[in-house]
């Protein structure tokens, strides 16, 4: 990997540069990353290892950003791009709402704390765990049909550095692994899905993270599942649907960008009640999960927020430009997919704090459906209308799991559906995934406990 | 710089192919009509792929450094696992001829010229008063690419493209409504005002949403919603039927939709978004015939998939940058016009969809979602926008229901359709 710190005065140079230029201010994020990818789908393995080396620079100009990036980071490549940067907003700043921003100053060194390093792990040892976690799942059961393991690890250096004086030099190392499993029995098909991910090293994979099986399993018993109903049900969700509730109902109404380009329901909603006492809702990336980071892609030290307390929103998640403009300051929410785009507000590790509920009082008395392994989510973050999909359900009568399901999607109304939310479990669990906005990737985890929820639409077949 | 990289591998162990892209792009975005940013990226990298014995290898780098990226490959290459059904990397064919995928007036255009063309687009959507921005944007981008592998394949192209996006919301009292679209194109043609007011209409439409009453219903899908609901589900990539996981396997020659319902893959469609000479691989682009009047004709190959059966790649492998190692995928994809010149007026009760974020599950072929963005059609009008209301169907029963092709047609990320009309689809609605 390139040793970026090595860079210091050729960043200090491209810094005084753009400011020479007429920046009112300027940041720089360098990122040097190693990352090995590995899949194998029915035993044919694809390795992908690589490198990336780029720099990213913002220039501020009365309203408007100018964003530039570049391969070449030696001191003439950072002091070009900086130009491009600084041209860019001037070439718009006139036709920009003028507003100022405050930019909070960080100088810290983070080191990666993690047991084993990638980077020094060879391509054969993690080749034998996927080939591991892809011998099991073939094993789990004779109907098994296809089998598909992914592997990911990433070493990231970045420095980020602003022309306040933020001096970031953060070291961030991310693994994952996931498991897409299919089963077959007659004409019908299955599949089932399970991941691992944290801000670990290759230590992560070795405390018999079975995630082959677990996917395998999951296939299998789908086999003998129906289609979801349709109609408005009591839902029950397990805590990976609860933590994908989080992100999705929640989470992205409460990004401060939404709520400055009046997209967001939240908007004006400060301190109101907006959902029941049971609901409290943390974003916190300082968390050893795997969308932790602990200072931003803006070089601001990250911390725990609480965005909801039973029910009272407390707060947005910001960036410098809305923590600026909304009079809230940063709280260390902005993230960039990779050097070559720029940073908005994002999540990062966001969940339901647990209640006080055991899972068998939660399901005690229950009729609805009950809600286990989320697939994917979306919403509108206008309107608040949201929808998530389960890999499994069950049909739920007085507390009893009748008919298995699958591909039952729930949908509700933000605003509506925060009310009533009315039971939430003991125990906590997190998942790790993967976040879209604006064309750009990031790892984030959700999290959540059991949770009960009245009306709730489930479209079905 | 690909014929450089080869040089550097034995030819006598491995296969190898390398590509290498060199792109320029910039952009503009609005807040609120006013100009929040503008960007420019200038990138060039290169991909290697090794083989060893059917073993694949990857590995990318920027061009400064395609040396160390060369020697990446290969160690990955020597690390995998024997495939003994890969046979070759593609050979050499001539490379027919593409239009339209390249204008020179896309390849002058300044940032400020963008930044006008996204004020232009913002303007064009405030039909009403009620109507406000949340965002407009404009992008272009040039690039060249170069393919070369160790069998002889050698392959240049380049492109160009603009696109346009504008979100918009209306508020009267306490309603609102939201409203948004979309346009890319190879050619420096697009229409502002036409995708101001598609928005503008949109968001004035989506006011006051309400659920309405459940079940079995005609669904009309916009050209926006029939790429995630029909095109997804056919489109199927031969690796997912060789390894028996899409609903799709094994009925090919079978009858899977109505006569009237044709979709094609054509890799060469003159100024469409994913035209190109040859594929990812360096095979020649075709026109495939997916389904043909109901018949499933194919499924997508590459070239590894292809030579498993023996048969001709249909040239869909693809790839999204140099990062990334060539997968399955469709280029530009065609369903054929009907006749009718309004496929909602004939439907007494039923939802027109505008937008679906769902997909179908590829295992069973079952589509169940929500409508982003839709409207109650009653008496062959669309009267009201929905509120948290689902859909559900197999699609392999939905291509057998489809009644009705509009005339008319539209694009949006490579797919040209027509509006489409299914006659008995499950509705679900807090209603």
């Amino acid at each position: 990997m390139q040793e970026l710190s090595e860079n210091r005065a050729d960043i200090e140079d491209a810094l005084s540069k753009a400011r020479e230029r007429g920046a009112q201010f300027t940041d720089i994020r360098l990122e040097s990353s190693e990352d090995t990818s590995i899949s194998t789908k029915d035993g044919i393995t694809k390795i992908n290892s690589s490198n990336e080396l780029g720099a990213g620079i913002r220039v501020f100009l009365e309203g408007a950003w100018g964003f530039a990036y570049t391969t070449s980071v030696d001191r003439q490549g950072l002091a070009n791009c900086a130009e491009r940067a600084v041209s860019l907003a001037k070439a718009v700043y006139e036709r920009a709402e003028n507003f100022s921003i405050d930019v909070p100053v960080f100088e810290d060194t983070v080191k990666a704390t993690v047991q084993r390093l990638p980077t020094k792990v060879s391509i054969a040892d993690k080749l034998n765990y996927v080939l591991c976690q892809e011998q099991e799942a073939k094993e789990t059961d004779e109907r098994i049909s296809s089998t598909e393991i992914g592997y990911n690890d990433v070493v990231l250096h970045k420095i980020i550095a602003n022309s306040e004086g933020t001096y970031i030099d953060e070291t961030v190392v991310r693994s994952i692994a996931r498991a897409m499993i299919f089963a077959k029995e007659g004409a019908l098909r299955q599949s089932g899905y399970k991941a691992k991910g944290d801000s670990k090293g290759f230590e992560l994979f070795l405390d018999g993270a079975d995630i082959g099986r677990i996917a395998a399993s999951q296939a299998v018993s789908l086999l003998d599942s129906k289609p979801a109903p349709s109609g408005q049900f009591e839902a029950l969700l397990d805590p990976s649907l609860s933590g994908v509730f989080a992100h999705e109902a929640f989470g992205h109404a409460s990004e401060a960008d939404a709520i400055i380009s009046g997209t967001s329901i939240l908007e004006g909603k400060l301190t109101q009640k907006i959902g029941s006492d049971a609901v409290t809702i943390v974003d916190d990336p300082s968390l050893q999960s795997y969308g932790y980071m602990a200072y931003d892609d803006e070089g601001v030290q990250t911390r725990r927020k609480v965005l909801m307390v039973h029910g009272i929103l407390q707060t947005y998640l910001t960036d410098v430009e809305t923590g600026s403009r909304l009079g809230l300051g940063s709280n260390g929410s902005a993230r960039a997919q990779r050097y070559d785009t720029p940073p908005i507000v994002r999540m990062s590790n966001t969940f339901f704090e647990p209640g006080d509920y055991t899972f068998e009082e939660l399901l005690d008395g229950f009729s609805g459906i009950y809600f286990v392994g989320w697939q994917y989510g979306y919403t509108t973050p206008t309107t608040g209308m949201l929808t998530f999909k389960s890999r499994e359900a069950y049909v739920v009568e007085r507390g009893e799991l009748c008919n298995h399901l699958r591909d039952a999607a729930l949908s509700a109304m933000t605003l509506e559906v925060l009310h009533n939310i009315s039971a939430v479990g003991q125990t906590l669990a997190f998942d790790p995934g993967t976040c879209g906005k604006g064309g750009q990737m990031t790892p984030n985890t959700t999290g959540g406990a059991y949770m009960r929820v009245s009306d709730v639409v489930v479209g079905g077949m | 710089m690909c014929i450089r990289a080869l040089a550097l591998i034995d030819k006598s162990i491995y296969q190898a192919e390398a590509f290498a892209t060199h792109s320029n792009s910039i952009s503009a975005e609005l807040e609120k009509g006013h100009i929040k940013s503008s960007q420019s990226g200038f990138e060039r990298g290169i991909g290697i792929r090794v083989f060893k014995d059917g073993s694949m290898g990857y590995a990318h780098a920027s061009l400064e450094r395609v040396e160390f990226a060369v020697e990446k490959a290969i160690s990955a290459a020597r690390a995998g696992s024997p495939d003994k059904d890969f046979k070759s990397l593609s050979i050499p064919e001539s490379y027919p001829t593409v239009t339209g995928t390249w204008d020179h007036s896309i390849a002058s255009l300044d940032v400020a010229t963008l930044a006008q063309l996204a004020i232009d687009v913002a303007d064009a959507s405030r039909i009403d008063k009620r109507v406000n921005i949340i965002n407009s944007g404009a992008s272009v981008g040039l690039w060249s690419g170069a393919i070369a592998n160790t069998l002889g394949v050698v392959g240049t192209d380049s492109g160009t493209q603009v696109a346009l996006d504008v979100d918009v919301i209306a508020h009267e009292g306490g309603a609102s409504g939201n409203g948004f679209e979309y346009a890319a194109s190879r050619r420096f043609d697009l229409d502002t005002e036409l995708i101001g007011l598609v928005a503008g209409e949109m968001a004035l439409g989506s006011m006051n949403p309400r659920p309405i009453q459940s079940g079995k219903m005609p669904v009309v899908l916009d050209p926006l919603a029939v790429g995630p609901v029909i095109a997804a589900a056919v489109t199927v990539s031969a690796e997912d039927a060789q390894r028996d996981r899409s609903f799709l396997t094994g009925k090919i020659s079978e009858q899977i939709a109505v006569n009237g319902f044709t979709i094609v893959d054509d890799g060469l469609l003159s100024g469409g978004l994913e035209t190109s000479p040859f594929d990812a691989e360096g095979v020649p682009s075709q026109r495939t015939p997916l389904v043909e009047n109901g018949v499933l004709r194919s499924y997508l190959y590459d070239s590894y998939t292809a030579n498993k059966e023996g048969r001709k790649s249909t040239g869909n492998a693809s790839r999204g940058d140099f990062r990334q190692p060539p997968s399955i995928s469709p280029t530009n994809l065609i369903i054929t016009n009907g006749t009718e010149t309004d496929v909602i007026e004939e439907v007494r009760r039923g939802i027109y969809v505008r937008a679906t974020g769902d997909r179908p599950n590829m295992s069973t072929g079952e589509f169940s979602g929500m409508v982003y963005a839709g409207y109650a059609i009653e008496d062959g009008e669309c009267k009201h926008a929905l509120k948290q209301t689902n859909i559900g169907i197999n699609v392999l029963d939905l291509l057998k229901q489809i009644d009705g092709l509009s005339q008319d047609v539209t694009t949006y990320f490579g797919l040209t359709t027509p509006t489409i009309r299914a006659t008995d689809v499950s509705v679900a609605s807090s209603g």
